[in-house]
């Protein structure tokens, strides 16, 4: 998973049947010091994510299936988690 | 599958059960030739048939977790094969 | 898999009940001397592993194969602790 700071909220009318009631976000993938690092991502979100919070996101083939419970879900990255604070030091 | 030659051992006691009992190797990817393809990368050899300095061939991605009997395991790499020749 | 040390840990309410218990941590990739690289990354610690710990990273699917993470929504995980790597054979 990665680090990433909550951008913007994606507005859709269209959607695919798995994206129904989701919240779309677009993040931006950041160091742990909150630099930006590398291009925006779309993200969708479960946990209650806000716009300018720092959230771990992640995903692989299967996850959004097995958290959502669907038979077809054609999501990739989920923000799984609302960070708090960070505790690190750097090598 | 990918072809490479072990080229280190990596240590490890405390690992998670599933893989308990399974050797973890440094394998280099080589072309038939014998030469670098890629850069090295960690692969586990669940049945436990490869040594230092052999060449072999490894399966990546959630293939890996298939070479394991309970086809259960945290894996991304694991060795399928022992190359004796290549003719 | 790649090699690399645990360098802090995430704190986070806000999550997935099945995180629950479960630590976060912040991870840097390294090389098999030791030798840190560019990318970090965070896992969910499945064998108790601490900061500074020298550790091995499995991703994508496979990351839901322990016990502990077994239907979680992550995708990187903690699988063993590294005491030692042997380097035995040097290609040109």
């Amino acid at each position: 998973m990665f680090l990433a700071r909550v951008e913007k909220k994606v507005v859709s009318s269209k959607k695919h049947s798995a994206y129904n009631g989701r919240i779309v976000f677009i993040v931006q993938p950041i160091l742990p010091d909150g630099i930006a690092i590398g291009n925006e991502w779309v993200a969708i979100d479960y946990v209650g994510a806000g716009i300018g919070d720092v959230v771990v996101c992640g995903g692989a083939p299967g996850v959004a299936k097995t958290v959502f419970n669907l038979n077809i879900a054609p999501i990739r990255t989920l923000i799984m988690a609302v960070v708090d604070k960070i505790n690190y030091r750097d090598i | 599958m990918k072809l490479g030659i072990v080229i280190g051992v990596v240590w490890a006691t405390k690992k998670v059960k599933e893989i308990n009992g399974c050797r973890m190797y440094i394998v280099q990817p080589i072309s038939t030739k014998g030469k670098k393809t890629d850069t090295p990368l960690v692969v586990a050899d669940p049945q436990n048939i490869a040594a230092s300095g052999d060449k072999v061939i490894y399966v990546t991605s959630s293939d890996a977790t298939q070479a394991f009997e309970s086809g259960f395991a945290p894996v991304n790499a694991s060795i399928v094969e022992l190359v004796d020749e290549i003719s | 898999m790649i090699f690399a040390k645990v360098i802090g840990t995430i704190v986070s309410s806000q999550k997935d009940e099945s995180l629950n218990g479960k630590k976060l941590l912040l991870c840097k990739e390294v090389d098999y001397k030791g030798n840190p690289l560019k990318s970090y990354h965070i896992a969910v610690d499945a064998v108790q592993a601490g900061e500074g710990s020298f550790v091995l990273l499995s991703f994508g699917s496979s990351a839901r194969m322990t016990e502990a993470t077994k239907n979680a929504p992550i995708d990187a995980v903690i699988i063993a602790i590294i005491d030692d790597i042997q380097i035995t054979q040097t290609l040109k």
